[in-house]
C-alpha cells in the first residue's frame, strides 16, 4: 500500500521510532518521576531528554513543554483551562473539532460566546484586520489552527499573537499540521502551542505535546504527580500540573527518535519536499476530471484536496484504498473548513505526503486516479 | 559527614533534571535522588559534591527554586 494520509498520522515512522519503542519497553520500565531507585532514574532522565529536544525545536523551556497524549488532548487542557464564564472566545473559521467541539460544548453549558474569523482565502493583512475587529476586552481566548489540515492554508500567527498581546488576551495555535513541517517558536508565534507527535515530529500515535511559556490554564486533571504527595492540592508547576498519572513513557522515547530523524534532514528540506510532491499530483490532475479545492502553494501546508465528480469521497478514497493507495475522504474532523469551501456534508479526498514518498509513488497515483476518473465518468 | 556535599530539595524531577544538567554543563557534578521527607511530602534532592557556593549562585541564576538544602551525611 502507498500512503498518502500523513496528516491523519505519518506512515511510515522513521526506522529509529520503533526501535527506540521497543528499547524503552525493554531498558527504560521504570515509572519515571515516581520512584528512587535506578531504573526510575534512568527513564525520568531520558523523558528529561525528550522535553530538552522538544523545548530546543521551539524556543520553548523543557520545564514548559507538557507531554498530552494527542493534539487533541492539548488543545482541551488548555481550552477548558483558560476560558472564562462572561466572557468570548475568538479562533478562526477553519478549527479542526478538537478545537471547535470543546468551544461549542463550553458554550452550551457556560456564559461564554464563541467568534469566528473568516480567513478562507483572504490575504495576511486581511485576517490580521478582522481578528482586531473581534478581539476585544470581553475576550480571554483566542485559538487558531495553524495551518487547515483541509485547506492546507497556513495563517499569520505571528501577526495574529502580535495583536493578542497589544489587547492581552491568551493566543493558542493549533500546530497539528505544521509542527515539524515549518519552523515554530513560542516566543514569536502564540503564548502555548499545542501539537500532534504523531504527524509531522513522526512518533508514535498516542503522543502529543502541550507547550507553554507565560501562561498557565488550569489543569483539567489531578492525581499523582510523584511530589508534594501529602498535599490535596496538586502542584502549580510545569509540567506536573498537566501531567497527573504515568506518561507514555515508549510513546515520548519514541517521539524523541521521531525529533532526532527529523533535525537530521532538516524541516525545511522536508516541507519542500511535500510541497514538491503536491505540486506534481496538481499539475498531474489538474485536467482531469475531478475537483480540486487547493492550488496555492506558496504559503499551504502539503495538502492537496480533491474529489471524483460522480463518486463520494468515502467511496472514491475505499476505490483508491482497492488500488493499493491510502488517502482519507470525508470531512476530516473539520465541518468548518468544509463549509468554507462548499464540500459539506459529502467531505473530500485529502492527499497528505511525507518524506518517505516520492515522485514515481505520485505519479502512479495521479494515474490511478485519472483511471478511475475516466472509468467513473 | 563531607565538608563540600550537599543536598538541595527540589519540587519536581523536571526541575531536577534541568538542575543537573545546569551543573553539569559547569562542570559541578551532581546525583538526583528521591526524598520522601518534608513538609509536603515526596520530592526529590539533588545532591551536590564540590564547590557548592557556586552550584548554588548558578542554579539561582537560572531561576532553579530550592526548596531547602541538608548536608550530606554519607559518602
Amino acid at each position: 500500500m502507498i500512503y498518502f494520509d500523513n496528516a491523519a498520522t505519518s506512515y511510515p515512522k522513521p526506522d529509529n521510532v520503533p526501535q527506540s519503542v521497543l528499547k524503552a519497553n525493554l531498558f527504560y520500565g521504570g515509572n519515571p518521576g515516581r520512584s528512587g531507585h535506578k531504573l526510575s532514574l534512568l527513564t525520568s532522565e531520558k523523558i528529561f531528554s525528550v522535553r530538552e529536544q522538544i523545548a530546543k525545536l521551539f524556543n520553548a523551556s523543557p520545564e514548559n513543554v507538557v507531554f498530552t497524549n494527542n493534539c487533541t488532548h492539548a488543545l482541551n487542557t488548555v481550552i477548558h483551562g483558560l476560558c472564562e464564564n462572561n466572557k468570548t472566545i475568538v479562533t478562526s473559521n477553519l478549527e479542526h473539532n478538537s478545537v471547535s467541539r470543546p468551544i461549542y460544548n463550553i458554550t452550551r453549558r457556560e456564559n461564554v460566546k464563541w467568534l469566528q474569523v473568516d480567513v478562507h482565502n483572504k490575504s495576511d493583512e486581511e485576517i490580521v484586520l478582522e481578528f482586531e475587529k473581534k478581539i476585544d476586552a470581553n475576550c480571554c481566548l483566542v485559538v487558531c489552527v495553524h495551518a487547515s489540515n483541509v485547506t492546507g492554508q497556513i495563517l499569520p500567527v505571528e501577526k495574529i499573537y502580535n495583536v493578542c498581546r497589544k489587547m492581552g488576551v491568551a493566543f493558542v495555535i493549533d500546530a497539528a499540521q505544521t509542527a515539524g513541517v515549518v519552523p515554530i517558536d513560542i516566543k514569536k508565534h502564540a503564548n502555548i502551542i499545542c501539537a500532534a507527535g504523531h504527524k509531522g515530529l513522526y512518533g508514535p500515535m498516542g503522543t502529543g505535546i502541550l507547550i507553554l511559556n507565560d501562561i498557565m490554564p488550569r489543569s483539567l486533571t489531578q492525581g499523582g504527580t510523584g511530589s508534594s504527595s501529602i498535599l490535596l492540592e496538586p502542584p502549580l508547576l510545569s509540567p506536573d500540573s498537566y501531567e497527573a498519572g504515568t506518561v507514555n513513557t515508549p510513546g515520548i522515547i519514541g517521539l524523541g527518535a521521531g525529533i532526532k530523524f527529523i533535525d537530521c534532514i532538516g524541516i525545511d528540506k522536508i516541507r519542500r519536499h511535500e510541497l514538491k510532491l503536491c505540486k506534481l499530483a496538481l499539475s498531474e490532475l489538474k485536467n482531469a476530471d475531478v475537483f480540486i479545492y487547493n492550488s496555492d502553494y506558496s504559503n499551504s501546508a502539503p495538502i492537496l484536496l480533491f474529489n471524483f465528480k460522480n463518486i463520494s469521497s468515502s467511496k472514491g478514497s475505499k476505490i483508491l484504498s482497492d488500488e493499493g493507495f491510502a488517502l482519507r475522504g470525508g470531512v476530516h474532523c473539520a465541518p468548518l473548513a468544509h463549509e468554507n469551501i462548499g464540500t459539506l456534508p459529502k467531505g473530500a479526498i485529502r492527499f497528505s505526503p511525507s518524506i518517505f514518498n516520492n515522485e514515481k509513488q505520485t505519479l502512479e497515483f495521479c494515474r490511478t486516479v485519472k483511471k478511475i476518473a475516466s472509468k467513473k465518468n | 559527614m563531607y565538608k563540600d556535599c550537599i543536598l538541595l530539595d527540589i519540587s519536581s524531577i523536571t526541575i531536577a533534571e534541568k538542575a543537573k544538567r545546569i551543573l553539569k554543563a559547569s562542570g559541578i557534578h551532581s546525583e538526583i535522588r528521591r526524598s520522601a521527607g518534608g513538609l509536603d511530602g515526596c520530592g526529590y534532592q539533588l545532591k551536590i559534591n564540590g564547590d557548592i557556593s557556586r552550584a548554588k549562585t548558578l542554579l539561582a541564576s537560572q531561576k532553579i527554586p530550592i526548596h531547602g538544602s541538608s548536608p550530606c551525611t554519607e559518602q
